[in-house]
Formats: C-alpha cells, sequence, structure tokens
C-alpha cells in the first residue's frame, strides 16, 4: 500500500512490478506542480493542461526508461520542461507565440482568495496579472529557466542537464530573467513590498 | 522598485547569481559578503531580485491553489480524447429541439390543438397500458400484456365424444339372432357354393376319368396310382373336403407373420 511516506522512487518500482494504481499515486503527487511548471513555461492554462496530460503519458510510456539514476522529481521535469519546449517551438512555427498579445487570456483564472476584501482581491488580481504577463513575456530561454528556477527550485545543473546547456549559460540566462522582470514589473507598477 | 533602476557595472554578476539562489560554497558566499559591503549596484540588484522572487513566488502559489485537479485517467487517455463527441450529442439535441420548436409554432391554431389532443390520447393510451400490464411466467415461457385488446370470454372449443347409443336387451337380442341368422345364412351360402364346386369337380373327374382308363390300361392292374385316380365317389368326396379344410386352415407361417 502507498502512504504518504513512501518515496516515489519505491512507487515507481511498484508501478514497474505490475501496480497498476502506483503511477496513478506519482500523478497525483506530482500534477499540480508540472501543471504549474507548464503554465509558467508557457502562460494559457489550456496549454499548460495539455503538455501536463503529455507529460505523465509520456513518462508512463517510458517508465521502464527510468534507471532510478536521477530523482523522480527531475526525470518528470526534464519530461515537463521538453513538452513545453516543443509546444513552444510548434507555437513558433506557426507564428503563434505573440504571448504579450494575449493580454487577457488566463489571467482572470488566478484570483486571489476570497477570505480578503473586495478591493485587496482586485489589487491581488492585478499584481498577479502583470506578474503574469511580466514573465510570459519573456523570451522562450530566460522563461524556460526562471520557471525551473523558480517554481521547481532546481539546481543550476539540473537545468543545464535538462536543457542541455552550459551552466554558465544556465547563470547568465537567470540573471537576464531576473533583469528583464525587474524591468517589466517596475513597468507595470508592481511594487515588491506589496507582492 | 520605486527608484529608477540603475544599471549594475559589477562585473560579478556570476557571483551574484550563485549568492542570491543560494549555490555557492561557503568561500564564494564570504567573498561575496565582503565583495557587497562595498559594491551598492549589487546590493541595490539583490534587493530587487528577491522582490521579483516574492513576486513571481506569489503568482506561483496562486497557480497551484487555483490548478485544475488532473485525475489519473484523464492523464493517460489520448490527448485527443476529449469530451468534443459530448459537446456535439448536446449540441446536436439542441438543434432538434429548436427545429421541433419552430415547426409547432409554424403550424395553425387548429393543428396544433389536434396535436395536443392526440398526444394526451396517446399519453392515456400509454398510462392504462402501463397499468394494466401483467407479467406473467408459467410453463409457456414470459408472457406479457398491456390488455389494450378486450378479452372476449369465449370458451375454448371441447372435444364431445360421440355418445353411445343405449340399446335394450330386448334390441340386443334382436341383434344377436340377427347377426346367428346371417352366420347361418353366410354358412348355407358356403356349403352350396361347396356343394356346387364339389359337383363340377366330380362331373369333370368323370368326363375324364374314361380317357384315362384307357391311356392307363398297359398299367398292371391295382397299382396305388390307379387306386387313387379312380377312387370311389364317397371318398373322393372325403377327401376334397380335407383339402378344402387344409386350405382354409392358417398357416403357422403366416400367423407368425402376422404377430411380427
Amino acid at each position: 500500500m502507498v502512504t504518504a511516506g513512501t518515496s516515489d522512487e519505491q512507487i515507481v518500482e511498484r508501478a514497474l512490478a505490475g501496480d497498476v494504481d502506483a503511477f496513478g499515486e506519482i500523478v497525483c503527487r506530482w500534477e499540480r506542480r508540472i501543471f504549474a511548471l507548464a503554465y509558467g513555461i508557457l502562460g494559457r492554462e489550456e496549454d499548460a493542461r495539455d503538455a501536463t496530460q503529455e507529460t505523465f503519458i509520456a513518462a508512463f510510456r517510458n517508465l521502464r526508461g527510468f534507471r532510478g539514476e536521477a530523482k523522480v522529481s527531475s526525470w518528470l521535469h526534464r519530461i515537463a520542461v521538453n513538452q513545453c519546449i516543443t509546444r513552444q517551438r510548434r507555437a513558433r512555427v506557426r507564428a503563434e507565440n505573440s504571448l504579450e498579445a494575449e493580454t487577457e487570456i488566463g489571467g482572470e483564472k488566478f484570483a486571489a482568495p476570497a477570505a480578503a476584501s473586495p478591493a485587496r482581491q482586485a489589487e491581488g488580481r492585478e499584481r498577479t496579472e502583470a506578474v503574469r504577463r511580466a514573465v510570459t513575456g519573456l523570451p522562450p530561454e530566460l522563461r524556460e529557466v526562471i520557471v525551473m528556477k523558480e517554481f521547481e527550485d532546481l539546481t543550476f545543473q539540473e537545468i543545464a542537464d535538462t536543457l542541455d546547456v552550459p551552466l554558465s549559460t544556465v547563470k547568465s540566462r537567470l540573471y537576464t530573467a531576473l533583469k528583464q522582470l525587474r524591468l517589466r514589473l517596475e513597468k507595470y507598477g508592481v511594487e515588491a513590498a506589496h507582492v | 522598485m520605486n527608484e529608477t533602476t540603475k544599471t549594475n557595472n559589477c562585473e560579478r554578476v556570476g557571483e551574484l547569481i550563485a549568492y542570491f539562489y543560494g549555490e555557492a560554497n561557503s568561500t564564494e558566499r564570504e567573498n561575496f559578503n565582503a565583495h557587497l559591503a562595498s559594491c551598492s549596484d549589487c546590493r541595490d540588484e539583490l534587493a530587487a531580485f528577491a522582490g521579483v522572487r516574492e513576486a513571481v513566488g506569489h503568482w506561483r502559489a496562486e497557480i497551484l491553489k487555483t490548478a485544475p485537479a488532473l485525475s489519473f485517467a484523464n492523464a493517460l487517455a489520448p490527448p485527443q480524447v476529449k469530451a468534443e463527441p459530448v459537446a456535439a450529442a448536446a449540441v446536436s439535441q439542441r438543434s432538434a429541439l429548436t427545429t421541433l420548436r419552430e415547426f409547432f409554432t409554424l403550424l395553425p391554431m387548429w393543428l396544433r390543438a389536434g396535436a395536443v389532443a392526440a398526444t394526451l390520447a396517446l399519453c392515456a393510451l400509454a398510462a392504462l397500458a402501463v397499468l394494466n400490464a401483467e407479467a406473467r411466467w408459467d410453463n409457456g415461457g414470459l408472457a406479457f400484456s398491456t390488455r389494450l385488446r378486450s378479452e372476449t370470454k369465449t370458451a375454448p372449443p371441447q372435444i364431445v365424444a360421440p355418445t353411445e347409443k343405449v340399446y335394450s336387451q330386448a334390441e340386443l337380442d334382436n341383434l344377436v339372432a340377427e347377426r346367428d341368422a346371417a352366420l347361418r345364412e353366410l354358412e348355407d351360402t358356403r356349403a352350396q357354393l361347396d356343394d356346387s364346386r364339389e359337383a363340377n369337380l366330380i362331373a369333370a373327374i368323370g368326363t375324364l376319368e374314361p380317357a384315362l382308363v384307357s391311356s392307363t390300361s398297359s398299367t398292371p392292374k391295382g397299382s396305388r396310382r390307379e387306386r387313387r385316380i379312380a377312387p370311389s365317389p364317397n371318398a373322393r368326396q372325403k377327401r376334397l373336403r380335407d383339402e378344402r379344410y387344409e386350405e382354409d386352415m392358417p398357416r403357422l407361417y403366416d400367423l407368425l407373420n402376422e404377430a411380427n
């Protein structure tokens, strides 16, 4: 039986041994975080949902390829980021990657908690929307690294391995991404103290 | 972040990032701490980056809070399999209803009233059928009856055995007497027939006998053949009767065949 204390690696071992429900537990544990990662990179809820599903489908199909050398979380992140990158490339080919133009898509869906006052909710929504626009407006290569770092707290090395780029590239991209976000948030009038 | 963003002219941005994300080792951290004491650009930038992290972290928390839950089955279902057929079915159902409604509104009033009356009658019939429905399970299998058709109480056709005529004793006696008389008449007729046949045979033999005697005159007198061909009339008659009796007697072989 899978309990909260069971590690991801143990669950994957069970899934490999034929336990049908084991992989479902992996999905339950990681689906929200993978969705958030995909949303951070892609900037659209629908795309993020599809990318999340495709991530778990790919993981399930390649379950036997998981050798246990890396953590299950790193393995899933790598699959998810690859799914997002593939989607971005497809979108670029279709010339549909004008994320700045998609100003209102998905922004209303991530509202502040209902416990806050209406004014506070409106303020929170405005700031959340500003951050979303700032992040999704970054170039894809910067967006990928900042989301992987800020959303999943992957190490520089893990990001480098996932994207197959040098460690120095990861650091420089992160620095550039942070600088651009700072500028964009200032442009949108978001004050760090209130966010 | 209200202040005008200053450009960081410091060249140690690589160290700044490792320091900022906590990936610098202890030596690098000590060195950069010493650098921060003297570099206002790096201090300002670190503070601004912290604000950015906070904003992005808040956004991530919002995403996680409102992220749609994906079921395991959905996650493993092929991506192209979505709820489109259901939506298409709903659209087709809507369009059919709309068409029906439009058709009904276009009908004249008398036709609408007739349609309503017919619908009500149909509903009443259906209700009656449901109320009177009877299901029965017997040797003949499952039977279901709505009793919509009136049952005719016709009795099943009965097979009447032919009534036998009752005879009185006198009638029976008469019948027996008639039968005996008929039997006697039959016997007489048969005896007359036999006599006539016998007479014919005797006459035929009588005509043939002289010829036979002449043709067999050369044979020794008193031979068995002569005695057999020319018996006395009484003996001949007796022999013919015996032969006829043997012919009338059923053979054992025939009886066995009939029995089989």
